[in-house]
């Protein structure tokens, strides 16, 4: 079984006294897809214990779970998130690895890897598009910016009519849905056009958001107005 | 590894995040958005000069570049859009003028 990238060199061989045992793994898990893990380890400096551990998270069958939880037999790693590698037996918590992967996750949400879909935002140096990420992470959440970056797009629900809007960086229209049924598009910009990409979807969020009757008013709409729309005004 | 270098790392990986945390209080913040990034000008209800500070950025603003200025709370779930400074307002992005594209 493979370990993901920086987890890569962890495995049984640097941690060669640790003995494990993953009850639920083979095959089947519990109907949350929750794994339980005894442990059994005395190795890595003696800072890890026997215990039993339960994954915090989804995972699936033949996947390597992912999970985050509480070492119950010590206390001096309060919330570690680790890696379980049934294959090779071993459990590995290392400082230095949680930093890393810590910082590599941060790096990620600002600059997608090159991996991403074709339809994902651009790595970019831009400081004042960084920055306008991070303006949108701030309003949107974590979860919902990574999929920002990997889909290149926001999904926004008007609170008023309940219309959801697909909203695109830079120069792009809004796609109109109601009940998933595209509807009208809808064009509007900054007569700036120098803002960052990113500053575009913050401003057409929150002109959806705080007021839709303005958004229409000012964009150049093709397509039929929704009919919500016109009943909330 | 002894305990002190080891807590001394984690801590490392932890700093962000505290200070993320101690960053969360009652202070009022104002997006202004520019080809730079946005600038951030904060203010604090109970101190008049930062408020007064806040006010004076969100008029120059709508003055000078006839933008548009909206409020949002917290998370980004609902907002409203504004006419004049609001000292009590949570989020505030400012925004220049937008036209149909």
């Amino acid at each position: 079984m493979k370990l993901k990238n920086a987890y890569q060199r962890w495995s049984s061989d640097n941690c060669a006294n640790t003995s494990l045992t993953l009850p639920t793994y083979a095959g089947t898990c519990d109907s949350t897809n929750n794994y339980t893990i005894d442990y059994d380890s005395t190795s890595i400096d003696a800072w890890m214990g026997s215990g039993t551990a339960q994954t915090g998270s989804s995972a699936q069958d033949n996947q390597i779970a992912w999970g985050s939880w509480e070492w119950r037999s010590d206390d001096r790693v309060p919330n570690g998130q680790f890696w379980i590698c049934s294959g090779h037996g071993s459990i590995v918590a290392d400082p230095k690895m949680l930093k890393k992967a810590e910082m590599e996750r941060r790096r990620r949400e600002l600059l997608p890897s090159a991996g991403a879909t074709r339809f994902g935002l651009p790595q970019t140096d831009n400081l004042a598009e960084l920055k306008a990420r991070q303006l949108l992470k701030s309003f949107i959440g974590g979860e919902r910016f990574r999929r920002y970056l990997k889909n290149g797009f926001i999904s926004v629900t008007s609170p008023v009519t309940g219309l959801v809007y697909q909203i695109f960086p830079g120069h792009r229209s809004v796609v109109v849905r109601d009940k998933g049924k595209r509807t009208a598009s809808c064009c509007i910009v900054f007569k700036d056009k120098s803002l960052p990409p990113t500053d575009w979807v913050v401003m057409r969020m929150s002109l959806i958001i705080a007021d839709e009757t303005t958004f229409y008013e000012k964009a150049n709409v093709s397509g039929q107005i929704p009919e919500r729309l016109r009943k909330a005004a | 590894m002894d305990r002190v270098t080891f807590e001394r790392m984690l801590y490392e990986g932890m700093k962000d995040r505290l200070k993320e945390h101690e960053e969360e209080d009652d202070m009022g913040t104002m997006s202004i958005l520019s080809q730079k990034g946005d600038e951030t000008v904060r203010w604090d209800k109970d101190d008049p000069a930062s408020v007064e500070n806040a006010r004076k950025k969100f008029l120059e603003f709508l003055a000078e570049r006839k933008g548009m200025a909206i409020r949002m709370n917290e998370d980004g779930q609902k907002g409203d859009k504004m006419t004049d400074f609001d000292p009590d307002a949570e989020r505030v992005v400012l925004m220049p003028l937008v036209v149909g594209g």
